[in-house]
């Protein structure tokens, strides 16, 4: 914009500022000629809204944005200073003055009719503002051709664009000199805008509405009063109007590409845990398999890598569980039957079960594998813990040989896989006896055949591999197998402690609170014989038997429930002792009465000072803690009887197993002489197929196998020890071939509840037994 | 790499065991003991669906995730354990007719 306003009025016709001739000047029928005349809002020659517009009709009201200025021929002098009017880009506008004072200047050449001619240049000077001039004007028309011609003759030696020629008015005083002649080129001068006031509408809604109309108004009233006043004067002028112009511009297509995707709730959830500092969270792929954070194995098409990646796929731990998980489930399908019978679910009919209504057993299946086939299972024990798991230790019985060739290991077998343990724990030499602490419950006490004493952590796979603690030589090791290890809860003072004893003699008692240490309870010597067993006839002189060391070899052991400082050990002379903690060289009670040597003494749990033992002499005895004499034998086969174990649920029963390969439930309420359930193991080799069971179910009352013609097998396995599970009536029984059989039993246990209704039971049968053996 | 050749062994000696296929996450076969037409149709169909209960599982409750699925049909059971990285598919059958060994 420029900031040299000019007000000009415009025209709608008016394209050019060419030419006008003067005929058509001060003409309103194209409403406001255009006054080639420069005028100048600035110069103060007068501005004025004159009257004479409206007069000349030009009753233009278009966006007279710019009132014409008068071009009010004011002869007087226009004093200027030196005033220059310069617009934005520094051109000199200055609006020359219209008059001046000395050169009247006259374009025309001829002086044809001057008057005329100068009648009509006033005219022609005159803009569309001197409505007086203009109307001068039109009376010399007739002389206007000749004017014209002579106009438009000067006109064409005038430069066409932009210039104008004028006439100015010798108004006045000032009359032009015919031969004074001096051109003089006119110039549109640039627009001034001294008013600009576009037009504001508002809508009827707009809260000013109001407002506006009542100014509306009342300016109208305005003008109406105003119309007859002199000093008001209404003129509207068109302006130009700017020509339009198109312009157009292309730019290239902006590439847009449309991307969607899905997002869960779990989308969501996974990458805030993943970027929580961000705000934008990634969204899920559509697949929904995962968030965006793809795996940095991002080769692609690359038959090598892909190769690579399969490989570490295979290799990854992440498999090997999912495989752990897959061979369980089709174990489990295929055990589905045993499974349930294990946990007692009844439901024979389904499962096409026949019901027994006798005690009988059922063998579900055998812990057996590959790296324990062969093996001896020399101790087996239930977590207290996790019930469903069953550790068992492998280890010679004998000595055969270096160490090497006897390898011990334990396994830890579980209820989700029978066909493999979760486990196995390779030793250095076989194991012997186990227990698991009751305090702490992945603490394994394991003893082995070479007198050691050491403990496992089970609770993880890694840390189990090896033993936590050790007993070495300086920390008190047996120097015999140990063939059994207790954990003792000696009270809430003394808390639990590990009890062990072997064939060396010792009882010792280990604490692990710094270490290994160790406390020897018991040294167990060897007593005089003088028991019944000798025959009456015989003289009963003292023997002098030369000892070939006055150290007995203990074998078994167990603490009375009744007082845990209290406990009886058996020994390889067929002699059981009852020792206390205090006492550490003298026995309290000697219980002699076994020819053999005893494997096992197990308190009741339901009579504190009943106890079962179990003698290579083919006898289990059972005592009375306060007799020195046993209360009753039994026998039923001529086969060294390896373990016996009390129902957990039957006070009146309890089981044993025999070296050839018989696991015999007795019930002394039914029978002292012959038990009733008796099972013979007549496979040597394990099968993994169903046929041991379907051959072992239905064992009944009469001990008879339902096939007989295995009885004469030779190569059955050994029973080595026995179980009973305290939750589900199931015993275990590990051979000494590697496995590990789960017979299911039925009508074995009691379902009394009450522990004193059984102890009762226990005693009744008891003396009913005894009482009938006359004593 | 033992361990999960001992196990693989281990299951495919199981009773009624048709196979066992790996697939990775693009559903390319890895390694797979059931005959080749099966193993793409199984390579092809199950991760869609491991997928889909693993989106069920998660909506319900964005801690959890599916550890196992098994598929108890009549004539025989699938077993599929979802990873990221892989899936892996068990098919066993179940009719006493498979008890061949």
């Amino acid at each position: 914009m420029d900031e040299v306003i000019v007000a000009k009025p415009s025209s709608a016709n008016f394209q050019t500022p060419g030419p006008v001739p003067p005929s058509r000047r001060g003409s309103t029928a194209s409403g406001t000629s255009v006054p080639p005349s420069m005028f100048t809002g600035a110069g103060g020659t007068g501005f004025k809204g004159s009257r004479r517009s409206s007069i000349i009709g030009k009753k233009n009201r278009s966006m007279a944005s710019k009132t014409n200025t008068a071009m009010k021929q004011e002869p007087q002098p226009v004093e200027k200073e030196a005033l220059k009017v310069l617009d934005a880009r520094g051109v000199d506008v200055t609006p020359r003055p219209l008059v001046v004072d000395e050169k009247p200047m006259v374009l025309n050449v001829t002086q044809l009719a001057p008057s005329a001619g100068a009648a009509d240049r006033p005219g022609s000077t005159s803009t569309t503002g001197t409505g007086a001039t203009n109307t001068t004007q039109a009376a010399p028309k007739p002389a206007a051709p000749d004017a014209d011609e002579e106009v438009s003759g000067e006109k064409e030696g005038t430069s066409a664009v932009g210039k104008v020629e004028i006439f100015y008015a010798p108004f006045g005083k000032q009359q032009p000199q015919a031969d004074n002649l001096c051109e003089v080129t006119l110039t549109e001068s640039e627009t001034i805008l001294i008013f600009d006031k576009p037009n504001n509408c508002i809508s009827n809604d707009h809260e000013d509405a109001k407002a506006v109309e009542e100014r509306n108004t009342k300016y109208k009233a305005l003008l109406s009063l105003k119309i007859q006043s002199e000093k008001f004067s209404e003129a509207a002028a068109q302006t130009l109007s700017n020509g339009f112009k198109d312009k157009e511009v292309q730019e290239s297509a902006k590439e847009t590409h449309s991307s969607g995707t899905q997002v869960n709730d779990w989308g969501i959830f996974d990458a805030q845990k993943t970027s929580p500092e961000k705000k934008t969270a990634t969204t899920s792929t559509s697949t929904g398999t995962g968030t965006e954070e793809a795996e940095p194995e991002a080769e692609k098409n690359d038959e090598e890598s892909t190769e690579a990646m399969h490989d570490k796929l295979l290799a990854s731990e992440e498999l090997a569980d999912a495989l752990v998980l897959v061979d369980r489930s089709v174990v489990q399908n295929n055990h589905h039957k045993e499974l349930l019978l294990y946990r007692d679910f009844q439901l024979f009919k389904e499962l096409s079960i026949p019901e027994h209504k006798q005690p009988a057993i059922a063998h579900l299946w055998e812990f057996s594998c590959e790296a324990t086939e062969g093996l001896n299972v020399s101790c087996m024990v239930w977590n207290k813990q996790q019930k469903d798991m069953l550790v068992v230790g492998y280890g010679a019985y004998a000595f055969t040989g270096a160490r090497e060739s006897n390898p011990g290991l334990i396994a830890v077998w579980s209820l989700r896989n029978p066909q493999y343990p979760e486990h196995i724990i390779k030793c250095k030499t076989g194991v012997t006896s186990m227990d698991f602490s009751s305090v702490h419950f992945n603490l394994l006490a394991v003893g082995m055949y070479d007198g050691a004493v050491s403990i496992y952590d089970l609770h993880s796979k890694k840390v189990s591999v090896k033993p936590i603690i050790e007993s070495g030589h300086t920390s008190g090791k047996h120097s015999d197998p140990v063939w059994r290890t207790k954990w003792i809860h000696r009270g809430s003072e003394r808390g639990e402690k590990l009890v062990s004893i072997s064939t060396d003699g010792r009882i010792t008692q280990w604490s692990i609170k710094k270490g290994l240490e160790h406390i020897d309870l018991m040294k167990l010597k060897r007593i005089q014989s003088n028991s019944n067993n000798k025959p009456a006839g015989k003289s009963s002189k003292p023997k002098n038997e030369a000892f070939i060391s006055r150290r007995s070899s203990g074998m078994c052991f167990d603490f009375s429930p009744r007082d845990s400082s209290v406990y009886v050990a058996g020994t390889e002379e067929g002699n059981i002792h009852k020792c206390s903690c205090s006492y550490s060289e003298q026995y309290l009670e000697s219980f002699v009465g076994h020819m053999g040597p005893v494997y096992q003494v197990i308190f009741s749990p339901f009579d504190p000072s009943v106890f079962l033992s179990s003698s290579a002499d083919w006898s289990i005895k059972m005592w009375d803690e306060y007799e020195k004499q046993e209360l009753l034998t039994f026998q039923s086969g001529t086969a060294v009887v390896n373990d016996v174990q009390w129902s957990p649920t039957n006070s009146t029963a309890f089981a044993n197993v025999t070296k050839d390969g018989r696991l015999e439930i007795w019930d002394m309420e039914k029978s002292t002489l012959k038990p009733v359930v008796s099972y013979k193991d007549q496979h040597g080799k394990p099968k993994a197929g169903a046929s041991p069971k379907r051959a072992s179910l239905g064992y009944d009352a009469m001990g008879s196998p339902a096939t007989a013609a295995a009885a004469g097998q030779q190569n059955n396995r050994s029973l080595n020890c026995l179980l009973f599970n305290p939750d589900a009536p199931v015993v275990a029984v590990g051979t000494d071939k590697g496995q590990v059989i789960i017979f299911r039993l039925f009508n074995v246990e009691d379902r009394e509840k009450n522990k004193e209704k059984q102890t009762e039971r226990l005693r009744n049968a008891m003396r009913d037994n005894i009482m009938r053996k006359g004593r | 790499m033992s361990e999960v050749e001992a196990t693989l062994q281990r299951i495919n000696s199981h009773k009624g065991i048709v196979g066992t296929i790996i697939v990775d996450k693009e559903g390319k076969p890895i390694r797979t003991t059931a005959d080749a037409e099966l193993t793409e149709k199984y390579a092809e169909l199950m991760p869609d669906l491991a997928g889909m209960a693993r989106s069920l599982v998660r909506d319900l409750d964005p801690q959890n995730d599916l550890e196992f699925l098994r598929i108890r049909a009549k004539e025989n059971e699938i077993m599929i354990s979802p990873h990221e990285d892989f899936t892996l598919i068990a098919i066993q059958e179940l009719n006493p007719a498979a008890q061949t060994e």
